[in-house]
């Protein structure tokens, strides 16, 4: 049976370096979806990762079991976020390199399936800081807002309006795909 | 409800948030409300196009993370001893101004640096010392002396504790790269055994 991570924690923190070893292992991917969408740039999020990570390994004698394992790295990857978009807010925003797999579809739907990552991508980079946070966690983490806004420290209220702001943002500016997902799966 | 207070409870209705009884008000509302329920596809149809974003593959490097960490915490150190040495040379000079009385004078044409006690000027009346002023200096020195001592203390103590830490540190990049030493030789100890084995088939078939 899997340990849970706060067992891991524990473990790591009396001397046992494979327990933080475990840890990476069990969330690398995890951090690795949620740091891209949150970016919104696929070429920072290895050495991103990688500091998450580093910060966790600096931080995890101070951990205190006070709330979830989950909600504490994700505080860290959140500040690592907002470092970033502090550092390249006036640097020129590159084209995504989402690749789209194949999957035995044709060159033409793969390309127009490119276009939509692409289009996808610059939408969610347009928003806000504060409403794209809300939104990766609400849609992509399947946080509740009651989590979510222990981990922002943003009233639940507040953070369901603003993931309504998002959602209507994203419509307006992606309303002309006319992209039907049911239909090219 | 109105129009508006429904559209605004669609994301919620979406994602599962409302109690079962307001859901289905909503969804009733919806069945008779072309305009709502086209809001409510628009939305659907961006939900729909959120997952077909496609994810990265990561690979954390861990002895990258302990060389980093390592290297951080080195930083850190000479920070905390620059910081350590440039107080304890600011009390020291604290300490050399209150205890030889320094006097730093700039006049029209001189500038008149003086240690210790004033001269007496012959003519002048002589000026009784302010009660106490010795004893004050003699405090602020002892002051001077104890921070100074506390300063080198806790130096000492951080010193230790981030020796210690580089210790473990170190010890644990040390398994580090004995273990990928020792994957890197049974890794070739498995090509190897793969190419014997390769170069005897391919013999065998070439043999009539």
């Amino acid at each position: 049976m899997a340990q849970r991570d706060e067992d891991l924690i524990r473990r790591w923190q009396s001397g046992e370096a494979c327990a933080f070893e475990e840890l990476v292992r069990r969330w690398q991917q995890p951090m690795g979806r949620f740091l891209a969408r949150l970016v919104g740039r696929l070429d920072l999020v290895p050495d991103l990762c990688q500091e998450v990570f580093l910060r966790l390994y600096q931080a995890g004698p101070r951990y205190r079991e006070q709330g979830t394992f989950s909600n504490w790295l994700y505080r860290i990857a959140l500040n690592v976020a907002r470092d970033t978009g502090r550092r390249t807010r006036h640097a020129p925003v590159a084209l995504s390199t989402h690749e789209v797999p194949a999957n035995g579809i044709s060159a033409e739907a793969r390309c127009e399936q490119q276009e939509v990552a692409q289009t996808l991508t610059a939408a969610l980079a347009e928003l806000p800081s504060g409403l794209r946070e809300v939104l990766v966690l609400r849609h992509y983490e399947d946080m509740n807002f009651e989590a979510m806004s222990r981990l922002l420290r943003t009233p639940a209220s507040t953070l369901k309006s603003r993931f309504a702001v998002a959602l209507q943002r994203l419509r307006t500016r992606l309303g002309h795909l006319d992209w039907h997902p049911e239909e090219k799966s | 409800m109105n129009c508006a207070e429904i559209q605004a409870a669609l994301p919620a209705l979406l994602y599962g948030d409302l109690p079962p009884g307001q859901a289905a008000a909503l969804r009733e509302h919806l069945a008779s409300c072309p305009a709502c329920r086209e809001e409510e596809t628009g939305l659907r149809q961006v939900t729909g196009l959120l997952n077909t974003m496609p994810a990265p593959v990561v690979q954390v490097n861990l002895t990258d993370i302990y060389q980093e960490a390592s290297r951080r915490q080195l930083r850190r150190v000479r920070l905390w001893r620059r910081l350590a040495v440039s107080l304890s040379a600011a009390a020291a000079a604290l300490l050399l101004v209150v205890g030889l009385r320094l006097e730093l004078r700039v006049d029209a044409h001189q500038v008149v640096v003086r240690w210790g006690t004033s001269p007496e000027l012959p003519q002048s009346d002589p000026v009784q010392p302010a009660p106490g002023l010795a004893a004050v200096n003699a405090e602020h020195a002892y002051l001077t002396q104890q921070l100074i001592h506390a300063l080198a203390d806790d130096v000492a103590a951080r010193d230790r504790e981030n020796q210690d830490s580089l210790g473990t540190l170190e010890a644990r990049l040390e398994a580090l790269q004995q273990q990928q030493q020792e994957r890197w030789d049974a890794t070739q100890r498995l090509v190897s055994t793969l190419y014997t084995l390769t170069t005897t088939s391919v013999a065998k078939r070439s043999e009539p």
